[in-house]
């Protein structure tokens, strides 16, 4: 396939997972303006994801999170119970958060008032919704195991905390009330518990607030909505989205060279030096050192090294070099004794294969590099590999072997450490390098179309990136944060990216 | 078949892990899975440490060259398993327990010994179910144990006398109770010998015990003064302590070699290096401490200069870094869960 051909069907796919993001523009809510309805005018809302829809976006709201997104989301609540708020109740909010955001204030006092403006607003609407929604409030959490339930309730007045009951309407005793928690009240207007302790599945459950003042109890018990644990069968749709594109390339371009196809794979110095540096160590009747980094087998990058001591094992088999692999873990010491001995046979060397060169040292980290350095310095190898998961303890290797005059070539996924292995190393695979050397040694068709298939995965994130880059640059040069601009870049990151705060 | 068994187990886990990071409903299950690997990982504990032992003892029956080194090895590891499994010099669990039971009925009283928790942790198994349980402590009623549909229950009593009920208990009125034998005597220590212990009796339901102190073997085999705690605070951690000073002098003479002015690269790194290594010390900050601090030259301020590569350039280096790193895991995890490649087995065919 061309290169034009492989930009063609990148960016397609990239704006093909783009596409909701340039139709999320469209303000749902642009609807003539409703007539004036004060709060508190409608009906409470009945369906249950409703109202915990409701419940959520005044926890947002008064956190100061998306808020966009969010008061989009509570005016459409309210229309549904038909208690929308003035449309002079939205504009003055928006204008409140843009005057916070982007005034330049010449002193702390004028920015707490302009805060507090932003708080008065959002806290109306709030207020807005507690009013549609029942005093008590049960609902599961979502997109979890079915094991978590919320229970959200408005401020009563005069309680300084209150007693949750809660009854299993699905057990063999579904009238027997137990009392579950003391929550102290925090005056917000309203409340807000997550309940995660014994819950069964498809139960039905029922809580029953009391409000306490001290410690007494104070007014009647308030009765929630039944509500049942429900389990969720998917969630991280965006994400399996790309795990399904980066897989299916992968997987396409497999299948692509193994029919054939030719590709064109960069020179990467490191894995060229591989053989010159195993024969180095065959001419100076010195051993090879493979290190397969200091993590264990569940590691990636340990299972990444291991795939390379196979290549390298089989090299040395060919030279008839020595091959020595200290492990710091068990596990890993039986996978590469497996491995090495299996490279040993497919070069017609089976008798060369000596299980005592591969040995296991010790899971602690310093103490396994004393033990390694020992090696070197007694030893004198002749090429040092270090390929897998380092930590502090890299330099330490890289720099002792320097000074016994060994090459090195070291690979790694760690960026803190690339740094110390790029310094002191000949070669150095940095990052996904790492990972193609398989690949890259083998020279297998099939192994070469997964790197095709990865290059995919990287026009994906250009294209992100890219346009992430111009709505940021956007919002920034004009002040829109809370124009279309800022909706389209907070969906990227927060729904598609689901980037963490 | 043997490289045939792996790669199916290989695939079912991993699509078991990466479907559960998309199904909420099974989140339990890939927990479980992972557990797996914590079993299996304690067997291949014993293979690695039989391995060491294996070879270097056979280095020292040998006498091989550098047996010396393993027979320190051979000490040491042996040395220090036997105080940790045989808890040498660790001072028991302070506090009193008792397990008083008959067939499946039984209760569990314990007593924590610290000055800082008088709590008494009553457990029942097995007893009437939806009944009440008493808790009778030196002839006094302290509480009633409510059992479950099962028979079983729990409660937690505040240790007081009932004399005392509402004056503060003495500081050390358990340890001045208890009769703990080897206790390690810290040379600071200036309290007195405690006083005989005088056995309490527990009535809990029908079930009857009597508090005793704790055996030898109860405490933690970290406790400070054990054998094992000494090995670790005196000789580990020093010794950690020392290979990790080695990397100040390490980076110190690979920063010799590495920053060379060779080319433009090699200038631009060198600058780059100068540059943030001044902004992180105080003598760098002397340097520029009279440009302004709050105009633009501000921003040649060494210490301003510095935060900014590393939060521009350093940053957007080490992202592009990853993003390549998580493409190349999720290819190579694919590879490895389909079996594309399987040299990690010691297959021959990747």
């Amino acid at each position: 396939m061309t290169f034009r051909k492989r930009i063609a069907i990148g960016t397609a796919l990239g704006l093909l997972l783009l596409w909701p993001t340039l139709a999320l523009g469209q303000d749902e809510a642009e609807t003539p303006a409703a007539p004036a309805v004060s709060s508190g005018g409608g009906k409470e809302l009945a369906a249950e994801d409703d109202i915990g829809s409701a419940w959520e976006v005044c926890t947002a709201l008064r956190d100061r999170e998306r808020v966009s997104l969010n008061m989009r989301t509570a005016r459409q609540l309210l229309k549904k119970a038909g208690a929308d708020l003035d449309q002079d109740v939205w504009d003055d909010t928006i204008e409140s958060l843009e005057r916070l955001q982007y005034t330049d204030f010449d002193s702390e006092a004028s920015r707490k008032i302009a805060l507090g403006d932003v708080e008065d607003n959002l806290d109306t609407i709030c207020k807005a919704l507690r009013s549609i929604v029942p005093p008590v409030a049960a609902y599961d959490f979502p997109n979890d195991d079915g094991l978590k339930l919320v229970v959200a309730w408005r401020d009563v007045e005069g309680a300084d905390s209150y007693k949750l009951q809660r009854r299993d309407l699905s057990s063999a005793e579904p009238d027997k009330w137990s009392d579950h928690a003391e929550i102290d009240a925090t005056g917000t207007g309203g409340m807000r518990f997550d309940d995660d302790k014994k819950l069964r599945k498809y139960h039905r459950y029922q809580y029953r607030l009391i409000p306490m003042a001290n410690k007494e109890p104070f007014g009647e018990p308030l009765l929630s909505n039944e509500t049942e644990t429900r389990p969720q069968w998917f969630s991280g749709m965006w994400f399996f989205i790309f795990l399904v594109v980066i897989c299916s390339a992968v997987v396409y371009y497999i299948q692509q060279v193994k029919s054939g196809k030719d590709i064109y794979i960069r020179k990467i110095a490191g894995l060229e030096a591989v053989d010159e540096a195993v024969g180095r160590a065959t001419e100076m009747g010195r051993p090879i050192l493979f290190i397969p980094g200091i993590q264990d087998i569940t590691d990636i990058q340990t299972v990444a090294g291991l795939i390379i001591l196979g290549r390298v094992a089989q090299t040395a088999a060919e030279h008839d070099a020595v091959l020595e692999v200290p492990t710091s873990r068990s596990l890993v010491m039986t996978t590469a004794r497996e491995t090495v001995k299996t490279s040993y046979a497919n070069a017609g060397r089976p008798d060369a294969y000596d299980e005592k060169r591969i040995y296991y040292t010790t899971d602690e980290q310093f103490a396994y590099v004393a033990a390694v350095t020992g090696v070197m310095v007694r030893e004198k190898p002749a090429t040092c590999f270090y390929m897998g998961a380092f930590y502090a303890e890299s330099l330490i290797l890289a720099e002792t072997a320097n000074t016994t005059g060994s090459i090195q070539i070291a690979g790694t996924a760690q960026p803190a450490q690339l740094p110390f292995f790029v310094a002191a190393c000949d070669y150095t695979l940095i990052g996904e390098e790492f990972f193609a050397a398989s690949a890259y040694l083998s020279g297998e068709p099939h192994q070469l179309g997964s790197l095709k298939g990865q290059d995919v995965g990287k026009i994906i994130v250009a294209l992100f990136i890219v346009v992430g880059v111009i709505l940021a640059t956007v919002i920034t040069l004009f002040q829109a944060e809370y124009s279309w601009f800022g909706d389209t870049l907070d969906f990227i990151q927060n729904d598609i990216l689901d980037v963490a705060e | 078949m043997k490289r045939n068994v792996p790669l199916l187990i290989t695939a079912i886990v991993g699509f078991i892990l990466i479907l559960s990071a998309f199904i909420p409903n099974i989140k339990a299950l890939s927990e479980e899975t992972a557990v797996y690997f914590d079993i299996i990982a304690a067997f291949a504990l014993v293979l690695g440490g039989g391995n060491l032992l294996r070879a270097h003892g056979h280095n020292v029956y040998k006498q091989a060259p550098g047996w010396g080194y393993s027979a320190v090895t051979v000490v040491a590891f042996l040395g220090t398993l036997i105080i940790g499994i045989g808890k040498v010099a660790v001072p028991p669990h302070t506090g009193l327990h008792t397990l008083a039971s008959s067939g499946n009925h039984m209760a569990l009283v314990t007593l924590d010994g610290t000055q800082t928790k008088r709590d008494m942790i009553v457990t029942l198994r097995g007893a009437e179910a939806n009944a009440e349980a008493p808790i009778v402590i030196d002839g006094t009623q302290r509480g009633v144990i409510k059992t479950d549909e099962r028979g079983n229950g729990a409660l937690t009593l505040e240790w007081k006398k009932p004399a005392e009920e509402s004056a503060e208990p003495a500081e050390n009125e358990f340890l001045s109770s208890l009769n703990i034998p080897e206790v390690i005597q810290r040379p600071e220590s200036e309290a007195p010998p405690p006083p005989a212990y005088v056995p309490i009796k527990v009535q809990v339901g029908s079930l009857t015990g009597q508090l005793e102190p704790y055996g030898r073997l109860t405490g933690d085999h970290i406790a400070n003064g054990s054998w094992f705690w000494y090995i670790y605070e005196h000789i580990y951690k020093p010794l950690q302590a020392t290979m990790f000073a080695m990397l100040a002098f390490y980076v110190a003479s690979a920063a010799f070699r590495a920053f060379r002015a060779r080319n433009m690269e090699s200038i631009m790194l060198l600058g780059t290096a100068f540059i943030i290594l001044l902004g992180r010390t105080a003598l760098g900050a002397w340097f520029t401490y009279h440009l302004p601090e709050e105009n633009f030259w501000s921003f040649f301020r060494i210490e301003n200069l510095s935060n900014w590569i590393m939060l521009t350039f350093n940053t957007a280096g080490n992202r592009a870094i990853m993003i390549g790193i998580s493409l190349g895991i999720a290819a190579t995890s694919l590879k490895v869960l389909l079996g594309i490649d399987r040299s990690y087995l010691g297959s021959d065919k990747g």
